[in-house]
């Protein structure tokens, strides 16, 4: 048996999967959520192989949930309009289906799944590619973070800065740190790059925090921010900042 | 790459300038030791066509582009001084020369300065040619990116009466509707299309009856009501005065959509908007409110929602930009546009 979510905020376009998912009886329909915070718990509670997931949510979005779960499930993404399909790609949907879709299509993906592919085909992806030219994705305003049991939504401009850790990266808010799995070069892609800036292969620094510069001597320059924290800086690291800062 | 290219052109183009001046002071310079006269005099006179065709260089603007090329590392300012040094050098070496040794070298001087003179020419010409391709490449630059711009605005505007993320979910929820309740998705295409048939003839420009932008934003709501079933309240308080008034066409829609759409956001079960209309001395207020949260509001930033777009156009259409004005407080996103009358 396939377990599987669907997870879209509008009653109507889970109907639509419901019933399309009801001529396939190997797969059983754990839980309907209409927003990612409740898609999250659902996630972790039925850790389920398949889910079907909007992208434009309340609370958090589509792709907000994905970074917030441990369990990874098998995504097929359903959305109204294809300007998420490059990002869908790069998270490794399974597939991308556009409203209204057709069962034909449906089916199709569901085949997919079912034949354990992933990623889609090369002219898939091309396409995918050269639809998505030219608009930029906008910059993240927020970062989403699971505090224990608890989702909270930090604003950009609350955070210092940021730290590779192994597989994870500490965000650093206020006086709390948070985990996320993920890596700095997400978020020097996903980040308003005037605003944050690569300063160290580990270190992420926020410009609006940055204080003051200290030169040690000729390679190690270090960077205080104005909550006191003090962040090792590059020699790349300095070459950019001196570039932002127009020294 | 390209970069690469533009790069070296111009050095080039200033490298052959230099290369031709040295090439004709050196055969100068042969020519005048070979003939045996005047040897002393004739290598200052080498220096003198050397040193004044630098004056040459930085008075067509030319020599502080060529010298920070050539000595990146030393600052400008460095160099500056050193063209001046050679500058008041040359000035002096012209002033000796033609005191002490006018008349014996007088043929010679006249060789040297019609050389100075061709070196000035070439300079020039060169130069010259060099900021015209500049210019005429930054013109198009600057034609391009006003056309980039205008096409920009063009889409958006498209963008903004296609509304696609609307439009699509529409369209499956009528899909989702005809599975199950016929009517229903029968009444819904008849709304969704006369609702886009009424956006699209719309000319912006053109006053319409406030009733008339209502009776859009009925047909708008109806459709959301059913993709949102009971979420969606609206509320209305509007004065009989305020429905005589006239306001831009689409001015209230995208509002009340960027309302609807912050409402649904901000997960509230229940949303409930209101919608004010009344006049006011010289216009007609509109208040629109809706429920939001902080999450929502950051996740707003740039998509699409269209507050941004209608202070534009209502500081287009009325040269004034307070017109459009927005509050935020204890969860509650106000959205209030004055029309002037």
């Amino acid at each position: 048996m396939n377990r599987v979510l669907l997870i879209d905020d509008e009653a109507l376009a889970r109907d639509v999967l419901r019933h399309y998912l009801g001529s396939y009886p190997e797969f059983e329909i754990l839980e309907e959520c209409s927003n990612g915070f409740d898609a999250v718990k659902a996630i972790q509670k039925h850790k389920p192989d398949l889910i079907f997931l909007d992208i434009q949510m309340p609370r958090i979005n589509g792709f907000e949930t994905l970074e917030l779960i441990e369990h990874q499930p098998k995504v097929i993404f359903t959305t109204a309009y294809d300007e998420y399909a490059l990002k869908a790609f790069e998270l490794q949907a399974l597939d991308y289906l556009l409203k209204p879709f057709s069962e034909a299509r449906f089916a199709g993906a569901i085949q997919k799944y079912l034949q354990g592919k992933n990623a889609l085909t090369e002219n898939h992806k091309l396409e995918a590619l050269l639809n998505s030219s030219g608009k930029h994705s906008e910059e993240a305003r927020r970062v989403v973070v699971k505090d224990g049991s608890r989702i909270q939504i930090l604003p950009v401009e609350e955070i210092s800065h940021l730290e590779a850790y192994d597989d994870y990266v500490k965000v650093f808010h206020k006086d709390n740190l948070f985990l996320k799995k993920n890596t700095l070069s997400y978020y020097e892609q996903s980040l308003d790059p005037k605003e944050f800036l690569r300063v160290h292969r580990s270190f992420m620094l926020n410009l609006n925090f940055l204080h003051r510069l200290e030169t040690l001597d000729k390679h190690n320059v270090l960077a205080h921010l104005k909550n006191g924290v003090k962040i090792p800086v590059s020699r790349a690291g300095y070459a950019k900042l001196r570039e932002v800062l127009g020294l | 790459m390209a970069m690469s290219v533009k790069t070296l052109s111009r050095l080039e183009l200033r490298s052959i300038a230099l290369l031709w001046m040295v090439i004709c002071d050196a055969l100068l310079v042969l020519a005048l030791l070979e003939n045996g006269v005047l040897p002393e005099p004739a290598l200052q006179l080498a220096l003198l066509s050397f040193v004044s065709a630098l004056p040459f260089f930085y008075l067509l603007d030319i020599s502080q582009d060529f010298l920070s090329g050539v000595f990146s590392k030393l600052s400008s300012r460095l160099v500056l001084l050193l063209v001046c040094l050679v500058l008041i050098f040359s000035v002096i070496c012209f002033v000796a020369l033609s005191i002490f040794d006018l008349r014996q070298m007088n043929d010679h001087m006249a060789l040297m300065v019609f050389v100075i003179l061709a070196q000035g020419i070439m300079v020039s010409v060169l130069s010259w040619t060099w900021t015209l391709v500049k210019g005429l490449k930054r013109d198009s630059a600057y034609r391009q990116s006003i056309e980039g711009s205008l096409r920009e605005a063009e889409l958006h505007h498209l963008r903004r009466q296609l509304q696609p993320h609307f439009l699509f979910n529409s369209l499956n929820s009528i899909k989702a509707l005809l599975l199950k309740d016929t009517k229903a998705a029968g009444s819904m295409l008849e709304n969704l299309s006369e609702f886009l048939r009424s956006s699209l003839n719309q000319d912006e420009n053109r006053p319409v009856p406030l009733e008339e932008e209502l009776r859009l934003l009925e047909l708008y709501l109806s459709i959301e009501k059913i993709r949102f079933a009971d979420r969606l309240q609206v509320q209305y308080a509007i004065t009989d005065e305020a429905r005589a008034c006239s306001l831009p066409a689409l001015i209230l829609q995208p509002a009340m959509e960027n309302a609807v759409k912050f409402g649904l956001n901000s997960g509230e079960e229940k949303v409930e908007l209101q919608l004010k209309a009344f006049c006011r001395e010289g216009g007609l207020q509109l208040e629109l409110q809706n429920p939001c949260d902080e999450a929502s509001r950051l996740s707003a930033k740039g998509k699409g929602f269209g507050l941004d777009l209608l202070r534009r156009r209502l500081h287009l259409l009325y040269k004034r930009s307070d017109l459009l004005q927005i509050k935020q407080e204890q969860g509650i996103f106000t959205t209030r546009i004055f029309i002037p009358q």
